[in-house]
C-alpha cells in the first residue's frame, strides 16, 4: 500500500506538487492520470525516493520513506519513463547486476528476460537496443525485484501493441497476487478497460477518484485515441502462474 | 515474495566492481589510457646506455604530468557519464549509493593503479631498474588514481557530457599550469618573501607539483635554492616520497567524498 499525505515539491518558483494526497491499495491496478505537467512524474519520483519532497509524507507498506528509506525502497520497484542503461553493458549483464543489487538469485534472470522476449538479445549492448527493446529490458529488470509495490511511469510508450497488452496482463496478474500497482499515464484509451481505479491529479493536487469506465466523460478527446484493442483473458497471459 | 532478501553492502560493492570491470572492456578511454601508458613506458628505452636508469624517471615524470594524468581523469569522467542515464534506476535501489560507489571506485583504482606499473615495466625488463624508477612509477600510480577519482567526481556533479568534459579539462589545466603560474606571479610579493612557508604549502598541496618535485629531487638530487628560507622546504626535500604518498591518499579520499556527494544528489529538475 502507498500512502501519500500533503506532498509538496517545487523547482525554484515552479510549484509542481502543491498538496498531493493518495491512497493506493493493493490488489488492484490504479491509474494516476492528469494532463501534461499535472505532476504525475514528479509524484512518482518522490514516491520512488529519487526526489526529496519539500513537505508531506510518503509511506510504503507502512514504512516512512524519509525515516525508513531502505525498508521502504526494498518494498518498491519503480519503472521510470524512457529508461536507459549503461550503453556498454549487455542485456544479460545489466539484468544480472540489478538482480544482485536486489538480493535476487541470478538464476532468476533468464526467466525474467524470457518473459519479456529479451533472451535472444542477452548478448547485445544496451546502447544498441531500440526504444522498445530497451523498455522490455526495463520491464524485465523491474519485475526481477519481485517487490510488493509496483510504480510505473508511462510504461507502454515505446512498446508495440502486443507487448503493451502483455504489460497490462502482467500488471493485472501482479495485482491479483496482492501487489500494489500504480501506473502514471496519459494513454488513457489503453487503460480504461484494464484499470480498477483511476486517481486524478491536476496542478499538483489530488482531484479525487474516477471510475475507469467514466474516463471518456472526463476526457472527451479520449475517443480519438487508440482504444488498446481487444482484451485478452488474463488466463491466457504468459505471466499467469 | 522475496522483498527483504537484500544483499550486504559488500555484495553490492562486489556487484558494482564487477559491473565496472565489464563496462571498461569496451571503453575506448581505457584503451587510450593503456596505449599512452605503454608508449610512455617505452620512451625511456630511447635513452642509451648507462643513462637509462636516470633518464627513465625523467621521461616518466613528463609523460605522467602531460598525458597519463589527463587520460586517467578522462577515464574517471567517462565512467561517471556512462551511468548518467541510469541514475533513476541506481538511486531508487534500497542498497544506497555508498556501497555501489565503493565498488565502482575500487575498480577504477585497480585499473589506473595497476596500469601505471606498465610505465616502469619496459625499463625494468631492459635492466634499467633503479630506486628513482620505482619512485616515479609508484608516484605515477598515486597521481593516476587521484585523477581518475577526480574525474569520477566531476562526472557525477556535472552530468552533461560536454560541460563535464570542459570542467574536467579546466581542472587539469589549473593543477598542471594554473597553480604554478599563480605561485610564480606571487613569488616576488613582499608578504610571500616574508612567509616563504605559505608559498611552499601551496606547492605541496598540489599533487602534480608534489609529484614533480619528488621525482626531480630523486633524479637530480636537486633541492630548492632557498632551502634556508623556511623549515618547510627542508622538511619536504627530506620527506618528499612520504609526503607524496600522504597527499595522494588524502586527495583520493576527498575526490571519493566529492563523488559520493555528487552521486547521491537526487534526480531533481
Amino acid at each position: 500500500m502507498i500512502l501519500v499525505r500533503d506532498l509538496k515539491k517545487s523547482f525554484g518558483s515552479r510549484h509542481v506538487l502543491t498538496s498531493l494526497d493518495l491512497a493506493v491499495e493493493p490488489g488492484v491496478v490504479t491509474l494516476l492520470v492528469g494532463s501534461n505537467g499535472a505532476g504525475k512524474t514528479t509524484a512518482l519520483r518522490v514516491i520512488a525516493g529519487l526526489s526529496d519532497p519539500d513537505g508531506g509524507t510518503v509511506t510504503i507498506e507502512g514504512h516512512d520513506l524519509r525515516r525508513e528509506r531502505k525498508a521502504a525502497l526494498a518494498r518498491l520497484s519503480f519503472l521510470p519513463q524512457a529508461p536507459r542503461f549503461h550503453p556498454r553493458l549487455t542485456v544479460l549483464q545489466v539484468a544480472e547486476f540489478y538482480a544482485r543489487l536486489r538480493g535476487r538469485p541470478t538464476d532468476a534472470v533468464p526467466a525474467a528476460l524470457d518473459a519479456w522476449g529479451m533472451c535472444e538479445f542477452e548478448r547485445v549492448p544496451t546502447g544498441k537496443l531500440s526504444g522498445g527493446l530497451r523498455q522490455r529490458l526495463a520491464l524485465a529488470v523491474f519485475s526481477l525485484a519481485d517487490a510488493p509495490v509496483l510504480l510505473l511511469d508511462e510504461p507502454g510508450l515505446s512498446l508495440d501493441p502486443e507487448w503493451r497488452q502483455s504489460l497490462q496482463h502482467f500488471l493485472r496478474h501482479e495485482a491479483r497476487r496482492g501487489r500494489t500497482v500504480l501506473v502514471a499515464t496519459h494513454l488513457l484509451g489503453e487503460w480504461e478497460r484494464r484499470a480498477d481505479r483511476c486517481l486524478l491529479i491536476e496542478q499538483g493536487r489530488s482531484q479525487g477518484e474516477l471510475p475507469p469506465d467514466r474516463l471518456r466523460e472526463h476526457f472527451p478527446r479520449l475517443g480519438r485515441e487508440d482504444d488498446g484493442g481487444p482484451v485478452t483473458p488474463i488466463e491466457s497471459c504468459a505471466f499467469t502462474s | 515474495m522475496n522483498t527483504l532478501a537484500l544483499p550486504s553492502r559488500r555484495g553490492v560493492a562486489c556487484a558494482a566492481l564487477r559491473r565496472e570491470w565489464l563496462s571498461h572492456r569496451l571503453n575506448r578511454f581505457l584503451y587510450a589510457h593503456l596505449a599512452l601508458v605503454l608508449t610512455a613506458g617505452a620512451l625511456p628505452l630511447l635513452t642509451p646506455g648507462d643513462a637509462l636508469a636516470r633518464g627513465a624517471a625523467w621521461w616518466l615524470l613528463h609523460a605522467v604530468l602531460y598525458a597519463v594524468s589527463l587520460s586517467s581523469l578522462l577515464l574517471g569522467l567517462s565512467s561517471a557519464h556512462a551511468e548518467a542515464d541510469e541514475f533513476v534506476w541506481l538511486l531508487g535501489q534500497p542498497a544506497g549509493v555508498g556501497p555501489w560507489l565503493g565498488g565502482k571506485a575500487l575498480a577504477l583504482i585497480v585499473l589506473t593503479g595497476a596500469s601505471s606499473a606498465l610505465l616502469g615495466l619496459p625499463t625494468l625488463l631492459m635492466g634499467g631498474g633503479s630506486p628513482e624508477l620505482m619512485l616515479a612509477t609508484a608516484g605515477a600510480a598515486g597521481v593516476a588514481v587521484v585523477c581518475s577519482l577526480a574525474g569520477l567526481a566531476v562526472g557525477f556533479w556535472i552530468r552533461d557530457s560536454v560541460r563535464g568534459l570542459i570542467a574536467a579539462v579546466a581542472m587539469w589545466l589549473v593543477l598542471l599550469f594554473g597553480m604554478d603560474i599563480l605561485l610564480l606571479a606571487l613569488a616576488g610579493a613582499p608578504a610571500v618573501q616574508a612567509n616563504p612557508d605559505w608559498w611552499i604549502v601551496a606547492l605541496m598541496l598540489n599533487p602534480f607539483d608534489a609529484y614533480r618535485v619528488t621525482v626531480l629531487f630523486a633524479v637530480e638530487r636537486a633541492a630548492f635554492s632557498g632551502l634556508n628560507a623556511g623549515w618547510l622546504a627542508g622538511w619536504w626535500a627530506t620527506n618528499a616520497p612520504l609526503w607524496l604518498a600522504v597527499l595522494t591518499f588524502v586527495w583520493s579520499g576527498l575526490a571519493l567524498l566529492a563523488a559520493w556527494l555528487g552521486a547521491r544528489r537526487r534526480v531533481d529538475g
